[in-house]
């Protein structure tokens, strides 16, 4: 059931970390699916009792796989968990619905194709709701390599212009520079270094990083190059993540799902696999030109879907699971494959407590966006857990307590003691998101905002709490109420 | 004056009545149709509670998909041309039958034949498998092993192998089961992946009918929220062997599979046909949609 086109949220405890107001007793002004100042004349503004509320703007998942082939093939590949409820990868009209019945109202798939673009917003355009945005896949296609190649700083402007404008792009993403020529010229399971010049052109994987960003800056795009660096998933690669940390230099660039990218250990050796996230962190705090999203694994079982078809295929390889990989012609690929995460694996144990460093240790929230990288750290409807964990340190300890040993004596988890506050929450589940994807009318309930607003009932299970607010508001529409669908109006789809 | 709504036309009219009179209808068709044409099929699956398939061959077995069991390592076509040293024909003839993919097979590739005559499509897949796992060379000798061998000694030699495969008739699906795990098996030595010569004319029907319901076809109850995919159970094919359904909407042209199993149920299956065109599905749509509650067909 919508409301009028004119409301007013009256009383609630606001939680607006753009705004500075935390925990202020206040109303929120709609009117034509924006918020507005306070009238004058509050005459035809009917009130909405908010009174004893946390009203927050509507989340913004930053890094999310909703649409596009991949996601077809993991829904295909993993049939019995989309008997699931809900389904490791929901049908898409679906997705939409749980994202509104969690309080979020902006999703982007984090890794399209050009190629694949035009199906990926078929696809979009049937997801409910939610304004929705693409992160199209640069640096993997033969034009955009010549012109890094050559550093054609111009040229490769003109292509990656070309390339949103084809792909009614948001951003622009790099995956695993120059892993698609090295793994399609044979390289398996190994890692390779930035520095390296890729097998069929006279360019190094820090290189294109580097011109990359450049690009991208020069273009004016609304969120900087979106980073998911190489050797994914392998021991030993915090490395790499330090050195495409250094390499920016200045230059703004989102870093994609660090957790995956934050391990130490040997070559392939599991025995000294580990946490090489405090070198990483320290980095991060001290430069202010980065931003990132964490990519946090729950245990469970999920999907996981990539554009690094190296990442998934050395997966595949060690655990024998269903394996999907297709090579675009010209471009990248993908990988797709099922995964369980247990809380007594040593691996997936040592994965859960990095990502879990990372959001603690990292000083500024405002430079962090919660996420899991749906569906392959964890599934979105999991986000309230992962805001538990964040924010009520005894339920982190007793999660502490379930993993694997020597996980528990060695990370330096058990050892941090910071909970995030109601307004931490806020900031990196909206109001960081949406500035750093570059959204001046998201992630926020000031006058110009669109009226993207999340109710909830205070709880001090604040799992349970963010599972069902009260009521969500999209574009000023009841779009949910208490974890029910109320209605599904179209989204927009955001284009650069 | 607002000008009253044309009627809708007999035809949707009556194909309205008739599908809503139907005890379970089943959709099928659509090969080679849009996006957008696919989209509307689907539309009136959910609208009826109707089961959907296409009669691609891989939800069509009672063994389950490959796709579930091993995934499917692929490439577009023209990633053959461009990289592959080796092509591998498996139980096929792309000459004979896909002359514009043939064109694509590189002049400098190596071209080999399989499977061998004498040895079934699983047993050369199965022992190549073996052979490029570097697994102990089988005592036995007979003149399908040495092809394999010489199979086996071409991958070795190869930089990248493309595997073109096609349909076949296998029931139980161990057969591109074990074509899969052979293609698996190299692609995680080297680059290699499979050229399927099957279904690309269903490719936008299997993508809407995956993101709506979940699977690209064997959806026994099409639902927006999902589906329960129950390959072997609810493909298209078998739905008709069974008389499980008593109306098909067959949307354009039909898989031959589906086709053969309408013409062997006679005249106890009401086939409801329409173009595979959204305009006269949506038109279809519609007439339902007027239909008022709980009206008498």
């Amino acid at each position: 059931m919508s409301v009028a086109h004119r409301f007013v949220l009256r009383g609630g405890t606001i939680h607006d970390p753009a705004t500075r107001r935390d925990g202020v007793v206040d109303d929120v002004w709609v009117e034509d699916g924006k918020i507005v100042p306070p009238p004058a004349d509050a005459t035809g503004f009917p009130p909405i009792d908010a009174a004893g509320l946390v009203v927050m703007p509507g989340g913004v998942d930053l890094h999310s796989h909703v649409a596009g082939p991949k996601v077809n093939a993991g829904r295909r590949i993993a049939p019995h968990l989309a008997r699931s409820r809900p389904a490791a990868v929901p049908a898409i009209h679906a997705t939409g619905g749980l994202y509104a019945a969690l309080g979020y109202t902006t999703v982007f798939d984090a890794a399209i194709a050009t190629a694949a673009a035009p199906i990926a917003h078929a696809e979009l355009a049937e997801l409910p709701i939610l304004d929705k945005g693409i992160y199209l896949l640069a640096a993997d296609d033969a034009d955009t390599l010549d012109a890094l190649a050559a550093r054609d700083g111009p040229r490769c402007e003109a292509l990656l212009a070309a390339k949103v404008r084809a792909g009614r792009g948001w951003a622009v993403k790099v995956a695993n520079p120059g892993g698609p020529s090295f793994w399609k010229r044979g390289r398996r399971g190994d890692h390779h270094d930035l520095d390296t010049p890729l097998p069929d052109r006279q360019v190094t994987p820090r290189q294109i990083l580097e011109r990359l960003a450049r690009a991208v800056r020069a273009l004016g795009l609304p969120h900087p190059l979106h980073v998911h660096t190489a050797n994914l998933g392998l021991p030993g690669n915090w490395r790499t993540m330090l050195e495409t940390m250094r390499t920016f230099d200045g230059l703004p660039a989102h870093l994609a799902h660090v957790q995956f990218h934050s391990y130490s250990g040997g070559d392939l050796d599991e025995g000294s696999f580990g946490s090489g996230v405090a070198p990483l962190v320290d980095h991060f705090n001290a430069h202010e030109n980065l931003t990132l999203d964490v990519g946090q694994i729950l245990f469970g079982d999920t999907v996981a879907m990539t554009g690094d078809s190296a990442a998934a295929e050395h997966l595949a390889h060690a655990t024998g699971v269903p394996w999907m990989a297709h090579d675009l012609h010209l471009e990248g690929g993908c990988g797709v494959l099922p995964i369980a995460y247990r809380e007594r694996s040593l691996i997936h144990a040592w994965q859960w407590a990095i990502g879990l460093e990372w959001f603690l240790t990292a000083t500024d929230p405002w430079r962090v966006a919660l996420s899991t990288d749906h569906p392959n750290g964890a599934h979105f409807t999991a986000y309230p857990v992962l805001m538990q964990l964040l924010a009520d340190e005894a339920f982190r300890r007793e999660a502490l307590a379930r993993i694997h040993p020597a996980v528990r004596a060695r990370s330096p988890l058990a050892g941090i003691r910071r909970e995030y506050s109601l307004q931490e929450l806020c900031i990196v589940t909206r109001a960081a998101p949406a500035r750093i994807a570059g959204l001046a009318h998201k992630g926020h309930l000031g006058p110009g905002a669109d009226a993207d607003v999340t109710l909830y009932r205070p709880h001090r299970d604040l799992a349970r709490m963010f599972s069902l607010p009260a009521k969500v508001f999209k574009a000023g529409i009841l779009v949910a109420e208490d974890g029910q669908v109320r209605t599904l109006p179209e989204g927009a789809t955001l284009t650069a | 004056m607002t000008p009253r709504p044309a009627p809708p036309a007999a035809a949707p009219a009556s194909d309205a009545a008739r599908l809503v009179a139907a005890r379970r209808v089943l959709v099928t068709g659509l090969a080679g149709a849009s996006v957008d044409a696919a989209r509307a099929a689907c539309d009136l699956a959910a609208t009826l509670g109707a089961a959907v398939d296409f009669g691609a061959a891989d939800v069509d077995r009672p063994a389950g998909p490959t796709i579930a069991r091993a995934g499917a390592v692929t490439a577009d076509p023209a990633e053959m041309h461009d990289r592959a040293d080796l092509v591998i024909l498996w139980g096929c003839d792309p000459a004979a039958t896909h002359p514009a993919l043939a064109a694509l097979v590189p002049a400098r590739a190596a071209v080999v034949r399989m499977p061998p005559g004498g040895a079934t499509s699983i047993d050369a897949a199965r022992l190549l498998h073996h052979l490029v796992c570097v697994g102990p060379e089988p005592e036995a000798d007979a003149p399908w092993i040495r092809a394999c061998r010489a199979a086996r000694e071409a991958i070795e030699r190869a930089s990248c192998v493309a595997v073109v495969t096609a349909t076949n008739a296998d029931p139980v699906g161990l057969e591109p089961w074990a074509v899969t795990h052979l293609v698996r098996a190299i692609a995680h030595r080297k680059p290699a992946f499979e050229i399927s010569l099957d279904g690309s004319d269903l490719a936008a029907a299997e993508a809407v009918c995956t993101w709506r319901h979940g699977a690209s076809g064997a959806i026994a109850r099409a639902d927006r929220d999902g589906g329960r995919f129950l390959p072997g159970e609810a493909s298209a094919r078998r739905l008709l062997e069974r008389r499980e359904v008593d109306c098909v909407l067959a949307v354009g042209r039909l898989a031959t599979a589906v086709e053969d199993a309408i013409a062997r149920c006679g005249d106890d299956l009401e086939v409801l046909r329409v173009a595979a065109e959204p305009a006269a599905l949506r038109s279809l749509l519609a007439a339902l949609d007027r239909r008022p509650p709980g009206a008498a067909p």
